[in-house]
């Protein structure tokens, strides 16, 4: 399945001006800050929108200016990882990740079900009656993640995940989301501003700055714009897990 | 003692303050939602007038609405309906004069509550009408509270809108705020005293009450939270 | 800077303090002499003003009215009597009877007292504010039954009172025209029936707005009230002599704390108020002169 997104939008002073489309499973955008890659992702979640464009997933278009079609954020099927997770403050783990949870017509499995699988499956098992007040940052980010997956959405936004992080915890933070992706069906869209990051997570890289896409490519191609970046290849660290999915029968 | 004008002051604060707690917390999330700043602030100005009116205004004005020989009074006059000098006109006066601070207070509730969780709550697929009562309301919830004391004490508390459209009926429409006034100007300030120390003791209850609540939602959730604060 | 603000400060105190001085005094000499016969207008004349000014009397003199009284004392009693004594200043606060009752107990500098009721002059000179002897009953004013020009109401005297939808009268408690309400109905034998569904004034312009604007379908006000507001409400009836206890008397008196530099002012005032000049003054506003 591809993602394709054209996105045309005057934003502070400059215009973001992107064009691209992507079939690989773990796509980079990498900018530095202020270069408008947040916005790219916001416009494809439909929290924003674009003056002019066209943006698809797969064969569903989700916005198309020319066409005035510009579905609903609640409907277009993209999950959307915040970098300070949005937790839902007055809810506990179990409620945050349950809300999300929509049992399609064809599944036989309960809403509690699916939920405690999912808490299963993101190690919070224990944590389901705690606030997100009381959890560490790696359990947020795990509850972000399950309340991400529960609402089962086609690709998955990631917005700069790591860097409010200090080193010690990125590492572990990493390895989940790796784990998460690797189980998941869906396509990845990952912002950030760390090399490292993308080069660890990504199979495609794309460099933004003010606002125009200045290089795609492999992770190789993303290293000569960096300079200097530590080589990982793909699927080093990648631990792998069971796929089992929550929503279907066992 | 008397204690009708502590009963209708009572009746008409309750049945006032459902009535002001919808409609002003409606209100203010419509007009958080106008997009059109110009628009925005002029329907907020319009709401929030009868705040810095005097209360009198606001009864005069309700007079000229509502008042027997206006169009508008002789038309619900026809089909039977009276609001002046009955009891339902003290709970129009209580809602009017109340109005403006619920509405603000929720306003202000609402605009604190961070967007990131509306817009958290928008990609995991919730509909708009699921946002605001999970989400939303919850979180709005201290300050929406505290608008509906502050709302209910005015409710209490109200005297001039109420003494030009309810009159001061003995055993209908005298409030304890009438009620005082009538006792001093009678010359029986022991009365007086007696309402005035009721009026006091109930409103602190109610204080008391809702700041209890309210302090301890708030603790259970603001702590170490990481969610960015404007 | 600070030297400057400070002086700006001391400067404006300055204007303030000169500006409160200037309001005070009435004038510069005081010559109190005794108010000639001059003094009183000539009973024939209906005019005002005659030609001579009276001697220099100044002062400041405050009457406590009856808020019946307002209209014709700020309308045409002071203008005439200003003209005559150019140097007194005559202020007038007005409210019921009972309010300023209250008032003058709590320390209110009133020179003259004008009450819309025995009730409230007697209770004065029982409380040692005012002297017996000053006390001189002027006026009577009549009670009216009103309604608004626009009612189809079915009352059409006091005794089919209660077959208003909505009545409106003065509190009997601090308004003399609530107990001459009462008095009037209590004869009648209706007073327990309205008494229960009546809306109490705590002044008689309450009462008047009521009716005016249709809240109560029909009120009771003295004929003064009901003749300074001709258009928006119309007389049904008036209270017929029997029915009241005793008439509506409008007692004037001075109150024994005028001091002495205030006395010939305050004295001229209240001369003037009981002349026959100030008396048609009175009628064309509804009131009659008391004989009694």
């Amino acid at each position: 399945m591809s993602i394709s997104a054209r996105i045309v939008k005057r934003f502070r002073g400059f215009a973001l001006d992107v064009d691209f489309e992507s079939e690989s499973k773990a796509l980079g955008i990498l900018g530095a800050s202020g270069s408008g890659k947040t916005l790219i992702l916001k416009s494809i979640a439909g929290l924003v929108t674009p003056d002019e464009g066209r943006i698809a997933i797969g064969e569903r278009v989700i916005y198309d200016s020319a066409a005035h079609v510009d579905v609903k954020p609640q409907r277009r099927g993209v999950g959307y990882f915040f970098q300070s997770y949005a937790l839902f403050p007055h809810m506990t783990v179990q409620e945050n990740i349950g809300i999300a949870v929509n049992p399609a017509d064809d599944d036989d499995r309960s809403q509690s079900e699916i939920v405690s699988c999912l808490t299963e499956r993101y190690q919070l098992a224990g944590l389901e009656h705690r606030y997100p007040a009381n959890l560490s940052g790696g359990q947020q980010q795990r509850v972000a993640l399950a309340r991400i997956f529960a609402s089962r959405p086609e690709a998955v936004l990631l917005d700069e995940p790591f860097s409010a992080l200090d080193s010690y915890l990125r590492g572990n933070m990493q390895d989940e989301l790796l784990r998460a992706m690797e189980d998941y069906q869906g396509q990845f869209i990952l912002v950030t501003h760390s090399c490292d990051e993308a080069a660890l997570i990504c199979d495609t890289i794309i460099t933004i700055s003010g606002g125009k896409i200045t290089s795609r490519g492999g992770v190789d191609k993303a290293f000569d714009v960096c300079g200097g970046c530590r080589a990982l290849g793909k699927g080093s660290t990648r631990p792998s897990s069971e796929a089992n999915d929550c929503f279907m029968r066992p | 003692m008397e204690w009708a004008p502590v009963i209708i002051s009572l009746k008409t604060a309750s049945v006032s303050i459902l009535i002001t707690f919808a409609i002003g917390t409606w209100l203010a999330y419509l007009v958080c939602r106008i997009r059109k700043d110009s628009v925005r602030s002029t329907i907020d100005a319009i709401l929030t007038l009868p705040l810095v009116l005097p209360p009198t205004v606001a009864g005069f004005l309700l007079l000229y609405i509502f008042g027997s020989y206006r169009p508008l009074g002789e038309l619900l006059g026809e089909i039977g309906v009276r609001i002046v000098f009955n009891w339902q006109a003290t709970v129009i006066a209580a809602v009017v004069i109340s109005f403006p601070l619920m509405y603000r207070s929720a306003k202000a509730a609402f605009v604190q509550v961070d967007p990131i969780f509306m817009q958290a709550a928008r990609t995991i697929g919730l509909s708009e009408r699921r946002i605001v009562f999970r989400i939303l309301l919850p979180l709005a919830a201290p300050g929406l509270a505290s608008g509906g004391i502050l709302a209910f004490s005015r409710g209490l508390g109200e005297f001039g809108a109420t003494a030009l459209i309810a009159g001061n009926i003995p055993g209908v429409t005298r409030t304890m705020p009438l009620a005082i006034y009538s006792a001093v100007v009678g010359g029986r300030t022991e009365e007086a005293y007696r309402y005035v120390v009721i009026l006091i003791l109930v409103s602190f209850i109610f204080v008391w009450l809702l700041s209890f609540l309210t302090d301890r939602r708030t603790t259970r959730q603001r702590s170490g939270e990481r969610t960015p604060r404007l | 800077m600070k030297r400057n603000h400070l002086l700006i400060i001391v400067f404006a105190f300055i204007i303030a303090l000169a500006s409160f001085a200037g309001c005070s005094s009435g004038g510069g000499e005081a010559a109190t002499e005794e108010p000639a016969a001059t003094e009183e207008p000539a009973a024939t004349e209906e005019q005002a003003a005659p030609e001579e000014e009276a001697p220099a009397v100044s002062g400041a003199v405050m009457i406590a009215a009856a808020a019946s009284l307002e209209n014709a004392f700020e309308g045409d009693l002071k203008p005439l009597f200003n003209a005559q004594y150019p140097d007194v200043t005559v202020t007038g606060t007005y409210d019921s009877s009972g309010k300023l009752q209250e008032q003058i107990e709590g320390g209110l500098e009133a020179d003259i007292f004008f009450s819309a009721a025995l009730k409230q002059m007697d209770a004065l000179v029982e409380g040692g504010f005012i002297d017996a002897a000053a006390v001189t009953d002027l006026l009577l004013n009549e009670v009216v039954l009103i309604t608004s020009p626009q009612s189809e109401t079915k009352v059409t005297s006091f005794d089919n009172i209660t077959e208003a939808k909505s009545i409106a009268i003065g509190d009997p408690a601090s308004v003399p025209a609530g107990q001459y309400a009462q008095e009037v109905l209590t004869t009648l034998g209706v007073w327990d029936k309205v008494e229960s569904t009546a809306s109490m004034g705590t002044n008689v312009t309450e009462v008047l707005n009521w009716v005016a604007e249709g809240s109560a379908e029909v009120g009771i006000v003295y004929a003064t009230d009901a003749a300074s507001m001709p258009d928006d409400v119309k007389v049904l009836a008036i209270a017929s002599p029997e029915t009241m206890q005793t008439p509506v008397v409008y007692p004037v008196a001075e109150l024994i704390r005028v001091t002495e530099e205030n006395k010939a002012a305050t004295d001229a005032f209240v001369e003037f108020i009981k002349s026959p000049e100030a008396m048609s003054v009175f009628e064309s506003y509804g009131f009659k002169p008391y004989e009694g």
